[in-house]
Order: C-alpha cells, then structure tokens, then sequence
C-alpha cells in the first residue's frame, strides 16, 4: 500500500464519516468545490453550527482561528478544522502536530462531538495539511439522523452546569484516549518541525498535561506562538517557565503566484510607488511579493478618510458589503468578479481604469479557469539572448513559464491562457 | 547513514507520486522514515517536505536539496543539491525532468534500490519517465 496525502486522507475521512454539510474558508489551502460558499469565516462557523444544530453532520476548513457563543448542544457531530492557533477557548479543542496521528485526531474528533453533542475544533499543524502517510481506511458506524428542528429544542439554551457536564463528557473521553505529559526541557511548539505539543484541551478543565506544564521547570515555546501560550497561561490559569525559540529561517524560492493572478495584472499597469494597496483576500503571496496589506473592505475605507495618501483597495465583488458604497469617497476600488451570478461591478462605486486590455482575469482564487493555450515564438523570444531578466516570469509570477537554455518555455498543464505574459513581453513573443 | 532530504517542485501530481515513491522504498529499505512539510503560499506555490531517513544511531543527517523546477534562490544549498540546471538537464513541460532528478536521488543515498520505482512505473506503463528514471538512476 502506497501512503496517501492528506488531501485523500481528509477526503476518505468525510465520505466513510458521511458529513453532510461542509463549509471552506477563502483561500484554504485545499480546495474543497463542494464547500467553497463564499462565505467569511464568520458566517461560514454560523452555517456549520445551524446545520449541526438541526443534525446535520458538518465539517468545516479554516486558517483562521476558529471562536463563537454556542446557543444550543448539537444534535450532530460537528467538526473544525483550521491551521491558526485559538485565541479563545469555546469547546474542546484536539490539536494534530504530526501526520503519523492525524487518522487517531479525526476520529477522536467525532467521537468527542457525537458524545459530548459539542463541536471540536481539531488545530492541525502545517506539516499536516501538505503530508504522506500510509493509513488503513478509516470505518464508521454511519448511522445517520433525519436532520429537524422545532421552537421547542431552540428555545432550550445551554445553562451553565449542562454546559460543564458536557465538557466532562469530553475530558474523561480525551484523558482516556491520550496521557503524553510534558517534561523538563521540552521544546512544546505545534509548527517547529522538532518538539512535541498538547494533544487537546478542553476549557475550564485542567487536563493532566497542563498540569504537568505546570511542573515542568523550564520549556521552550516558538515565538509565533507565544500568543496562545499566554492566552492559555490567562485562561486556566497557569504559571509557566518557557524560553522563546525564534522561528527557523525557511529556504527562499523564486516567487509564484497563480496563473493570470489579476494582482499581477494591475502592478503591472499602475504606478504601485503612488499608492499603498489592500486587499480582503487572505493570499500569503500578496503580502510576500507584491507589498499588498491585507485588511477588511471596512478597515480600508475607514483608514481613508480624509488623508492625503492614494489608497487602492482590490477585493471580490461577493464579499463587499453594498453599504460600505456610500462611505467609499476617498479610496479607489477594483472589485474582482468572482461569481458567476449576476452580480456585477456595482456602478457607484469609482472604479479604476486599467487602460491595456486583452487580459482575461480568473473570477476566483478558488477556481481559475483555463481559457486558451499560450505559444512562445523562439524567433521573438530575445530577453535571455540579450541577458536581460525575462519581463514575463518577472512580472507576472506565472508558475507555467520556465527558462530553458535562451528561451521561454510554457507548461501547457499549469498555463491558463490568461494572457498577462502576452501583455509584458516587450518583443512581441507571446501568441 | 541519516539522511535529511529537502523537496521543491510545481508540478503537484508528479511530486505526490514521487513522494509516495520513494516514501515506500525507503521503508522497504529498513530506513525509519520522518516527513515534514510546509503550507504552500497559494494554490500554484511549490510544494515542499522534508523527508528524514534514518539508518544509524548517530544524530548527524547529511542533507540533500531536491529542486525540482529550479526554484532555490539561495546558493547555500549548492553543494547538496540535486536539480536540473545542476544536472545540465532540460525543463520539460512535461515533467520528465522530476523522473531524471528522482533516479540521481538513487546515486546519494545508500542502501536503496530503484526496483520499487521502475516496477511501478513500468506496470502504469509510463515508459518516458522509466527511461528517464534508469538512465540516472544506473
């Protein structure tokens, strides 16, 4: 048996558990079509709780931290998954450091749930979400409830001593399931490759691993999750000795981004120096390569009240709230048409002209389109021939074009036809 | 002898095969076998996983850099790294240079043998990459 990818382990993993109703954050990085619903993370935790609540078995992906107000126990099991540490603690939380015990973490994850009628949030490190493993298949029980709802059990909100007893229920089913303590000189970080981490946590409840934290005299913490420690430290609370590790430097590779990127697009035709540029669409890249801020719409066109810098704000047209419209004076927008609904570029707000055409966009990160074929003439290819850098990898980031001896070449698998290396390229090469 | 191999490449199909690949003969080479990766920055971004192979007690790992797609921008690597513009090997779009890279791997490390590779890839009948795959691998 060949191992699997964690693609195909989470994908075997809904089916065999029947999860009926699903949810995907913007961006996450797997894609899940069935579950992109362009929805913010927010409304995407509302949806899966209704769902569950009504006993529907629902599972959702994040990478950002996952917290809400639970109204009502879950008459189904309802599961998060997200890759961002939490920064408040609602349910049970399991967390998954490495790959070899991801099929131990789901289905814990959904016995906790089914039993405790609580969500979890299962925390999964970024070594686990790109990884091989070779697993058995997993195997349910897959009863399956007629999902329903009434005034009645609505109206039966959660008192607080229900609510402990079934983070009891939790507890006694994770302290049996995992009993890993801490020691002295541990180094105790979800992301650094070396170490070990907590195997869950439930709120209210000191586990025998915290309470081992505890006893520990000295531990070492990643910077970039010193956050969560402290949060922790607040919450139970704790008094912990730890030495901060900085996070280890990764090796640099040239900087990609996706095929037809319409970011790539509009640096290439504004004059990026004139303006400070943000965006709603949480891409890693963005930030990395091109200097672009990530913040909300809202946040944006606030900052721009009444100051003198040029600021451009480019988001999707599904997620700009109408309202924001009337309030948008001093700030120039490009909205990404990312539906194929009807909805279109909303007339009053002031759109920036982009002059060059001939450039198709793709309507959404999640789902780039192909829409024709690029043909590089070897005749016309001449930045290499002249050692100058090649202004189409250059500028458009396209992961499809590669150097090869004097010429550009094109990978017909990853090339969208998008046209933007057409639109850089000085000598005309790009058909 | 501990190796650790640090994987990069575009092509997400060719480097989930690949890494399965040479995950399974490592095990069958009674090498215990670690992997770790990283998040990759957007949908198109390279992958990368580290793979730790241990055959010895010692805690040293000679480290080995495979580059698929020419993608490491640091030279620090250079010594250890396995890539095309290294082997004097050309890009091709169809992904035949992962299989030359991938059989070179086959020289660099001790005590593993190609059998697995060539079976399956002679089995799936993909004979470009074999061809490719034998010729550096021999």
């Amino acid at each position: 048996m060949l191992p699997k990818t964690s693609f195909e382990i989470i994908t075997e993993f809904i089916e065999q558990a029947g999860f009926n109703t699903g949810f995907t954050e913007i961006n996450f990085p797997l894609s899940f079509p069935d579950y992109d619903l362009r929805l913010s993370a927010f409304e995407g935790i509302n949806y899966l709780l209704g769902a569950a609540t009504s006993g529907n078995k629902s599972i959702g992906f994040f990478h950002s931290p996952v917290y809400f107000n639970l109204r009502n126990f879950i008459k189904s099991e309802c599961i998060f998954i997200t890759t961002s540490l939490p920064e408040n603690l609602c349910v049970p939380v399991i967390f998954c450091k490495n790959i070899v015990s991801f099929k131990n973490k789901l289905t814990t994850a959904i016995r906790v749930s089914e039993e405790s009628r609580l969500p979890v949030i299962l925390v999964i490190s970024e070594s686990v979400l790109f990884n091989y493993c070779e697993i058995d298949d997993f195997e349910f029980d897959n009863e399956r409830m007629t999902p329903n709802t009434d005034k009645r059990s609505l109206n039966m909100k959660i008192s607080a001593e229900s609510f402990l007893d079934n983070l009891d229920i939790a507890e006694a089913l994770l302290s049996a399931s995992f009993d890993n303590n801490f020691s002295s000189g541990d180094t105790i970080s979800l992301n650094n490759e070396r170490g070990t981490f907590f195997d869950y946590i439930v709120p209210n409840i000191k586990s025998p691993q915290l309470e081992s934290l505890e006893k520990c005299s000295e531990i070492f913490i990643s910077k970039s999750e010193e956050t969560f420690f402290k949060m922790l430290c607040l919450h139970y609370p704790l008094t912990v000795n730890y030495q901060l590790l900085t996070d280890e430097s990764e090796e640099e590779l040239v900087p990609i981004l996706c095929p037809g990127c319409p970011f790539a697009f509009i640096f290439s035709q504004i004059k990026t120096e004139d303006y400070l540029v943000f965006t709603d669409i949480k891409c890693t890249s963005l930030s990395r390569h091109l200097s672009v801020e990530i913040r909300e719409a809202d946040f944006t066109i606030g900052l721009a009240h009444n100051i003198k810098n040029k600021l451009l704000f480019i988001g999707n047209v599904s997620n700009f709230k109408y309202p924001l419209i009337n309030i948008a004076r001093d700030v120039e927008i490009i909205l990404l048409k990312d539906t194929d609904t009807a909805q279109e570029f909303y007339p009053e707000v002031k759109l920036h002209k982009l002059h060059k055409t001939g450039v198709t966009l793709p309507y959404s990160c999640n789902n780039i389109k192909k829409y024709g074929q690029t043909k590089i003439s070897p005749k016309k290819c001449k930045c290499l021939k002249k050692n100058e850098s090649p202004k189409c990898i250059d500028q458009s980031f396209c992961p499809a074009l590669f150097k090869s001896d004097d010429i550009i070449l094109v990978n017909d698998d990853l090339c969208t036809g998008c046209g933007l290396c057409k639109n850089v390229c000085p000598y005309g090469a790009v058909k | 002898m501990n190796y650790c191999i640090k994987m990069f490449g575009i092509h997400r199909k060719i480097f989930d095969k690949i890494a399965k690949l040479l995950l399974k003969t490592f095990a069958e080479s009674d090498y215990f076998v670690q992997t770790h990766s990283g998040v990759p920055e957007n949908y198109f971004a390279p992958l990368k996983l580290t793979i730790n192979i241990i055959g010895s007690q010692k805690n040293t790992f000679k480290y080995i850099f495979v580059d698929f797609d020419n993608l490491l921008t640091n030279s620090e690597a250079e010594n250890d790294l396995i890539s095309p513009q290294k082997l004097d090997f050309k890009y091709s779009p169809l992904g035949l240079h992962y299989w030359a890279i991938t059989g070179k791997l086959f020289h660099v490390i001790e005590d593993i043998s190609p059998a697995y590779i060539s079976g399956c890839l002679l089995e799936e009948k993909m004979e470009k990459e074999l061809a490719y795959f034998r010729k550096f691998s021999s």
